[in-house]
């Protein structure tokens, strides 16, 4: 974390010496999110949580067209199944604390209205989770939901750190407020056990999340 | 031209070893061995009362195919021949009294004892002990961990038709215990 706060002053450094002007930003919206992206069978259903960040908007070039976005975000990824068998469904959350980099282009349209569109990469540390069922699910797929396990613990054995490609973010800015999509790849597997054989994931598992967020740049 | 025929010899044989190597008799499931010797299902999924009552109760299944499984988890294939020890059954679910159709030399018996579903752990209980446990269920099979005799078995069984469990019931004596 220190070493982020590091390069954060490193950049904003720089771009005082060289007289650019960060914008400092906030964001919020919804996140899918799924296991490997991929659905096993039609009883992935996907997760749906919340996130949460801000971060800073750095001019790469004069023209101000070009951008890094160095953001913290609290995330909130993981997957939900269907349970035919008990007519129920099993939901799988996993709380990060994500640094996303961004590298934006934006397109000028018009008159305060622009299109951003970047890719770059992420890196995250798992905070939280939680394991729920409905109906009376106890098992699934091997695993005691009933008793609320957590996704970090040896039974379920998801990982704690996550890395992956933030393959695309596109939106729509007005002014100071920006309406964007993002989808992200993780690079490994999520889990180091069984699960993902349990998921019929053969031996992937990896984080994959797609959102929609709510912008404003200061 | 010696060498030749030694690696023709050699692909031979490995086709021939190919070919008789039976890995269908080999359950591709490693089961997970409980501390007292009991299989458990490692990819277990609820399988509710309500469920059980609408898909598996009120039908007859019988038997199709068996895999023992051995102390180390694995299960290989189980066939059934005079010599033996184990003899398929078929089943039949009531709402409240389970039906063990038992075929024994010269006679075709059936077994009735009342049986309670547990859905935390799919077990079918009989007399308060554990009679199998469930571990897959649609409308026109199961999979079932079962004990016959001295060994666990993992056990498929189809849906009967309700011809097929009218001539099991009628063609069956109950077991005189």
């Amino acid at each position: 974390m220190f070493r982020l706060f590091f390069l954060l002053l490193c950049i904003w450094a720089t771009c005082q010496v060289e007289g650019q002007k960060l914008e400092p930003f906030v964001k919020g919206g919804l996140t899918i999110g799924l296991f490997d992206g991929t659905a096993a069978s039609n009883e992935d259903v996907g997760h749906i949580g919340l996130n949460l960040g801000a971060g800073l908007r750095v001019p790469l070039s004069k023209s101000r067209s070009t951008f890094f976005e160095p953001a913290l975000v609290l995330i909130s990824k993981g997957n939900v199944y269907d349970v035919s068998t008990a007519n129920g469904r099993v939901s799988f959350s996993l709380w990060y604390l994500e640094t996303q980099l961004d590298f934006v282009y934006r397109w000028k349209i018009g008159m305060g209205w622009c299109i951003p569109i970047g890719t770059g990469l992420y890196g995250a540390y798992g905070i939280g989770s939680k394991v729920s069922a409905t109906n009376d699910i106890t098992w699934f797929r091997g695993i005691p939901v009933g008793e609320s396990p957590s996704m970090f613990s040896d039974t379920v054995g998801a990982n704690r750190w996550d890395a992956g490609w933030r393959v695309c973010t596109i939106g729509v800015e007005y002014r100071q407020f920006v309406f964007r999509w993002d989808f992200e790849a993780g690079f490994f597997s999520q889990f180091h056990n069984r699960m993902p054989y349990a998921l019929g994931k053969g031996s992937h598992g990896n984080n994959w999340a797609t959102s929609i967020n709510l912008g404003y740049y200061f | 031209m010696k060498k030749m025929y030694r690696i023709i010899t050699v692909l031979l044989f490995g086709m021939l070893t190919q070919a008789t190597t039976c890995e269908d008799d080999l359950n591709d499931q490693r089961y997970i061995m409980s501390e007292d010797k009991v299989p458990l299902e490692p990819y277990l999924t609820t399988i509710s009362a309500d469920y059980f009552q609408a898909n598996v109760a009120r039908f007859g299944w019988k038997w199709k195919e068996s895999w023992r499984i051995g102390e180390d988890g694995i299960g290989v294939r189980h066939y059934a021949t005079n010599e033996s020890d184990f003899i398929p059954n078929d089943l039949y679910f009531g709402t409240d009294s389970m039906t063990v159709f038992l075929y024994r030399q010269d006679s075709n018996l059936r077994r009735t004892d009342s049986y309670a579903y547990d859905a935390a752990n799919n077990r079918i209980m009989s007399n308060a002990v554990v009679y199998m446990q469930l571990t897959y269920a649609d409308s026109v099979s199961i999979s079932v961990i079962e004990r016959l005799g001295n060994y666990y078995y993992k056990s498929d069984y189809e849906r009967m038709l309700p011809y097929e469990l009218n001539a099991r019931l009628n063609g069956s004596k109950p077991e005189i215990r």
